[in-house]
């Protein structure tokens, strides 16, 4: 997380195992950007698989409204190199650019973007911790106030405070604890290039592919055995983006995906059936960890109206614009 | 141009690989980057562009900001920088580097204005 | 290998909240360890054992080093 920047709090692990009287439990706080969550469960993962420790909590939080939008932005698009920094760049405006690209490679529709934000805010609205549960109409996406041509505001996912938690233990004593319980089956985690113009592809995230090839190995698993997917939809181009390069999808045509609702909830493969980082909103610290939390009440059947049919799950998020990546994939045992 | 005027550097390796910035290994194939290209007399081409109107303290607003390419002996380098300019602007065109002294107004965003430079070149349709 | 279970999961309700990161990264920690049917106090795992039983006190004297004075 990036809380110490936003609130000039640091030390927050210290703190947090004293407040819950988890002392002397040994602490670290994980920092890659909005991927600070995915990151944390692949610590978590190592920290249980390496028989380093026998029950780990990780918690994800921040808090961010305190700040202008200018500020937040400004906060998170200090993860940029110098030569990106001193012009002003932004993550909205590397989505900017990367949609235009997609748009005019693909021959995609605008319109085709729009989609995303409505089925995610449609999502929402059954998510009672989400902080917009409100449908929107494609109208009003596309008709909404320019923020990084084309993109729109309801492209963008908003500020958010907020905090999600996951308890890991090795499976042989899960059930000493509890019956409902799901297992990771894949981990994996890459690193892209930091200048983002350094890309061959700029429609192209390699840390997604890079380590969603390591979970799908580890698990045994591909593309095409997930029912339900958790993607870092911080901008609804990036929601094309990952559906592509986790393989759901070929290359330009995670558009087609949301135009026919195959990533509806009711389709072949939905797509963040929480409503997304778009309707749930992003505390960046917390999105991945909420993400798992989604992918956890699914396989459970505690999803409640969203709930769909899935045995095997998969959450994809994602640090900078790409830079870094986890992608994990979970189970029922 | 004089010898004083400021240069667009990019970084080239032994094996004629050429990145902006440059990066203490060629992240092509590891080797030194050991000379510069200075890349602001050449032209470029625009490989996606975009209008910024949601812009952090210090940066103007709007910013019109594009992704440009150059051909330096063959490879391909590219930069990401201002244009002065989006009227008109598309995929594909042709850009010529205009050096600015100052992209955005330094100690006004995070960073610490000492720790980097905040001159360089924007891009103006050719 | 033994695989790694997730057992217990939070999330706190996402937006404009007056709770500061302390406060919140609690209110999540809490409900994730009540959700697995863990706390930290009464876990008798290594991770998690009751911080006040240890005191360098209760090091054996033959563990430590004489000091001459």
């Amino acid at each position: 997380m990036a809380s110490g920047e936003f609130e000039g709090q640091t030390g927050v692990p210290n703190a947090l195992a004293h407040d819950l009287n988890a002392l002397p439990a040994y602490t670290q706080r994980v920092d890659q950007t909005s991927a600070s969550g995915g990151a944390g469960i692949y610590a978590a993962w190592q920290s249980v698989a390496s028989g380093a420790s026998d029950l780990t909590l990780l918690v994800g939080g921040e808090k961010m409204t305190h700040k202008t939008t200018g500020e937040a932005t400004d906060v998170i698009a200090s993860l940029t190199h110098p030569v990106e920094y001193k012009h002003g760049v932004t993550l909205p405006s590397f989505a900017g650019l990367t949609a235009r690209k997609y748009l005019d490679e693909y021959d995609a529709p605008r319109e085709s973007l729009g989609k995303v934000a409505v089925k995610n805010h449609r999502n929402g609205t059954d998510n009672p911790h989400a902080q917009f549960r409100k449908e929107v109409d494609l109208e009003t996406v596309l008709e909404s106030p320019v923020v990084a041509d084309p993109l729109r505001l309801y492209d963008f996912c908003p500020i958010t405070d907020g905090s999600a938690g996951l308890v890991f233990c090795p499976e042989s004593v899960a059930q000493e604890y509890t019956d409902d319980y799901v297992v990771v089956s894949g981990v994996g985690g890459a690193t892209d290039t930091h200048v983002v113009h350094e890309r061959e592809d700029p429609t192209t995230m390699g840390g997604v592919v890079e380590s969603s090839n390591v979970a799908y190995e580890m698990a045994d698993r591909g593309p095409e055995d997930v029912d339900v997917a958790e993607l870092h939809d911080m901008f609804t181009i990036l929601e094309f983006l990952q559906s592509e390069d986790l393989g759901f999808f070929e290359k330009g045509e995670g558009w087609k995906a949301v135009e026919e609702g195959v990533t509806d909830r009711d389709g072949d493969l939905p797509i963040n059936t929480s409503g997304g980082l778009k309707s749930k909103g992003h505390p960046l610290g917390a999105s991945g960890v909420a993400q798992a939390y989604e992918i956890y009440q699914q396989l459970l059947g505690d999803a409640g109206a969203r709930q769909v049919d899935a045995t095997v799950g998969l959450a994809c998020n994602v640090g900078g614009f790409g830079n870094c990546v986890t992608t994990t994939i979970l189970e029922q045992p | 141009m004089t010898d004083d005027a400021p240069s667009f550097d990019a970084h080239r390796c032994e094996n004629g690989h050429v990145t902006y910035p440059g990066h203490t290994r060629c992240p092509d194939c590891g080797a030194e980057q050991t000379e510069t290209v200075d890349l602001s007399d050449r032209t470029g081409t625009v490989v996606t562009w975009t209008t910024s109107t949601a812009t952090p303290p210090g940066v103007r607003e709007p910013n019109h900001l594009a992704i440009v390419e150059f051909t330096v002996d063959g490879e391909s380098v590219r930069a990401l920088g201002q244009l002065t300019t989006a009227d008109g602007v598309d995929i594909g065109d042709d850009v010529e580097p205009v050096y600015a002294a100052e992209l955005r107004e330094p100690g006004a965003g995070i960073r610490e204005p000492d720790s980097q430079a905040w001159d360089g070149f924007r891009f103006e349709p050719a | 290998m033994d695989r790694v279970a997730i057992i217990g999961a939070s999330m706190t309700q996402f937006g404009d909240r007056d709770a500061w990161v302390r406060a919140l990264l609690a209110e999540a920690g809490d409900a994730a360890l009540d959700d697995a049917g863990a706390t930290a106090a009464t876990s008798t795992t290594s991770t998690f054992r009751t911080w006040r039983a240890a005191s360098s006190r209760d090091r054996p004297a033959s563990r430590t080093r004489s000091l001459t004075t």
